[in-house]
């Protein structure tokens, strides 16, 4: 999908100036316990206000481009939007099932649904998918031993031994 | 800082780091470095993005040395798909591929890539021998500044990375502030909750990892694989000349080595200075070097068929920033590039606070640092000159493979921070925003220095207030009015410049 980047940067300011401002009423809530008066909110509502101010100019100077030029100053921009949100959508799918799951079956699905959309074959892409989630395995369990939610695979290198040998 | 003392801190942190331990996480990092730097569109930012998880076990100067060898070897890697099949690996080796890849097609790859292996060698430890030497200078500075010179100091970094790290100043800024608000989510310091909306995700706020990830590593992933889906073909073609194998007049002589030595020593003063400024990196190093080669040159009018000083030049430049880039991170906390600010986030981490003061409260960490970088540099001398064939293979793979497993990986990482997979989710957000901004040249990168810099911005600005009572009094301090002159200085200007690149869009504001 091809977008105009300047009603992107258009859109995007006026939601940074009406978001700047609720959240600079939010700052009057903020309840203060150091010695300076009102110390949680002095920060950020110097950025708030710098954020404000940048985002009210940028708005003038769309809306004033807009007005001189017949059409958008900058060319259309593709986003590749329908891949974005397939691999959004897919993301999001695998986290949900990992958590749930496990990670070792949802990994391997995940890649290999990734890695097929270009290579249009079953067998490579299984393979790299394969490979590549136990690899992913080996590093981040076994050497770095971080735990990640697994169904089946042990979560020690001093497991893995009983635990080939027992299938 | 007296001589005996400087000599004595040099020896302890040669003996402390001539240990197999960090042996080992120097050349992890090199290894990794490399590999993220030769993958195209992975620059040494990215690299560090992504291997941020694998430093959680480490302790502060563990993780430093690990984030700068990788760093450094990055902009190695970059150079390597640069010069054998044309396609910078990082941004900052774009310039290297106008002489090295003409020279390695006339069958001399391999002398191409020991020359960009000896530019990076004298550069890195040029620049850093002079940070050694320029290091109790910056002690003595750092004496001289107190919280509210701390705060303008911040001000004045954000100014010029504002200014002059997007196309609009005003987006600059707006991505800026977007960045400070961020980083103050969750629980203050300074009493309470701030912006939670008793979301208990928030009450500690945006982890620094999923914003350093959501910005710099998720888009490159969504590129790598979003492209690699529209069309077939684009990526598939790499490394198809790749030699098989080396002439055996291919090689740098001795000879050439010193007809060269001019090139690397100016490439390395080049890089040193630009990598001090905020905001400019490597890119704008190797841009100004081959410049200044091409001036200097006795064969300036053949540059852009394969001249070897127009190699020499930009590599010795690129890898100088690594240590130039160090000094406005530690020396004042202002991360001068992206690489920079994941280094600074890592090290706030582990409870290192850069600033003025941390070269007279700790000259042994700052000097453990540039040893580091010293000992990086020779070790990713001998890897680069044994691995080069092994490394090249890694140019061979395809987007289709690469995105797939760069997003794995980072999911993957992201997770294993805190186990907790609303980080991922969170991430992946960052990651889809950051893809659309980027598309439509939005500047991401201030809101990431911003997000970093935040918490020393604002504890030294409640410092100063609860010294001198009111915001005025902290302004008209003298040395805090200069900084933040400068700081408006510098805005101005970098308004003024994008106003003489874009008459017709300037003129309206």
């Amino acid at each position: 999908m091809k977008v105009h980047g300047d009603k992107i940067e258009l859109v995007t300011a006026t939601a940074c100036v009406i978001g700047g401002l609720y959240m600079f009423y939010e700052t009057g809530f903020f309840k203060a316990s150091a010695s300076v008066s009102g110390a949680p909110a002095v920060f950020p509502r110097l950025a708030l206000g710098l954020g404000i101010g940048a985002a009210i100019l940028t708005i003038i100077r769309k809306l004033r481009e807009l007005r001189q030029t017949s059409a958008m100053a900058v060319a259309p921009v593709d986003i590749e939007l329908k891949a974005l949100v397939f691999l959004v959508v897919l993301t999001v799918v695998y986290i949900v099932v990992a958590d749930m799951a496990g990670f070792e079956i949802p990994t391997v699905i995940y890649l290999y649904l990734l890695i097929y959309q270009r290579m249009r074959e079953y067998w490579r892409p299984a393979l790299i998918a394969l490979v590549a989630s136990i690899a992913i395995y080996v590093v981040f369990v076994l050497l770095l031993q971080i735990r990640l939610p697994l169904l089946f695979l042990p979560e020690y290198a001093s497991e893995l031994l009983p635990w080939l040998k027992g299938l | 800082m007296e001589s005996g003392v400087v000599t004595s801190l040099l020896w302890g942190s040669v003996q402390s780091l001539i240990t197999p331990s960090f042996l080992v996480i120097i050349l992890l990092g090199v290894i990794a470095g490399i590999i993220f730097g030769i993958l195209p569109g992975f620059g040494a930012a990215q690299a560090l993005a992504l291997l941020f998880p694998f430093t959680y076990s480490m302790d502060g100067i563990q993780v430093v040395i690990f984030m700068l060898a990788a760093y450094s070897a990055a902009e190695y890697g970059g150079s390597i798909p640069a010069i054998l099949i044309r396609t910078p690996g990082t941004p900052s080796a774009a310039i290297t591929t106008i002489e090295a890849y003409p020279l390695a097609q006339r069958g001399f790859p391999r002398k191409t890539l020991r020359i960009s292996l000896t530019a990076g060698l004298i550069g890195g430890v040029l620049s850093t021998a002079a940070f050694i030497a320029a290091g109790p200078l910056l002690a003595w500075i750092g004496l001289r500044f107190g919280p509210s010179e701390m705060f303008a100091v911040g001000v004045f970094g954000l100014s010029i990375i504002s200014s002059f790290l997007g196309g609009s100043v005003l987006n600059g800024f707006l991505s800026t502030a977007v960045g400070l608000w961020l980083a103050t989510i969750g629980n203050s310091d300074f009493g309470g909750m701030r912006f939670t909306f008793d979301w208990s995700y928030l009450y500690d706020g945006i982890p620094l990892l999923v914003v350093i990830i959501g910005i710099l590593a998720m888009p490159e992933a969504f590129r790598l694989i979003c492209s690699s889906t529209m069309g077939e073909g684009a990526d598939e073609t790499q490394a198809a000349h790749l030699p098989r194998k080396w002439n055996a007049k291919d090689r740098l002589s001795w000879l050439e080595f010193k007809r060269l030595l001019p090139s690397f020593l100016r490439g390395s003063v080049v890089g040193t200075a630009i990598g001090i400024m905020p905001g400019a990196g490597g890119t704008v190093a190797s841009i100004v070097s081959y410049n200044e080669e091409r001036r200097w040159s006795k064969r300036g009018h053949l540059f852009g068929s394969g001249v070897e000083e127009g190699v020499a030049g930009p590599e010795a430049a690129n890898n100088a920033v690594v240590a130039g880039a160090l000094v406005p991170t530690l020396a004042l906390g202002i991360p001068g590039s992206a690489s920079a600010a994941v280094l600074l986030g890592v090290m706030i981490g582990k409870g290192v606070v850069p600033g003025p003061l941390l070269f007279h409260d700790q000259p042994g960490f700052v000097m453990q640092v540039f040893i580091g970088l010293i000992i990086i540099n020779l070790v990713l001398y001998g890897v680069g000159w044994m691995g080069t064939n092994v490394f090249a293979w890694v140019t061979r793979l395809p987007n289709s493979i690469l995105g797939p497993v760069v997003m794995i990986l980072i999911l993957i990482g992201t997770y294993s921070y805190r186990t907790e997979f609303m980080d991922v989710v969170i991430a992946l957000g960052f990651g889809v925003v950051g893809y659309i901004l980027e598309k439509i040249k939005f500047p991401t990168l201030p809101m990431l220095l911003a997000f970093v810099m935040q918490p020393i911005m604002e504890e030294n600005l409640l410092r100063a207030l609860s010294l001198y009572n009111d915001i005025f009094s902290v302004m008209s301090r003298p040395l805090t009015a200069v900084i933040l002159l400068l700081a408006v200085s510098s805005a101005v200007w970098g308004y003024l410049r994008s106003r003489q690149k874009s008459p017709d869009a300037a003129a309206t504001l």
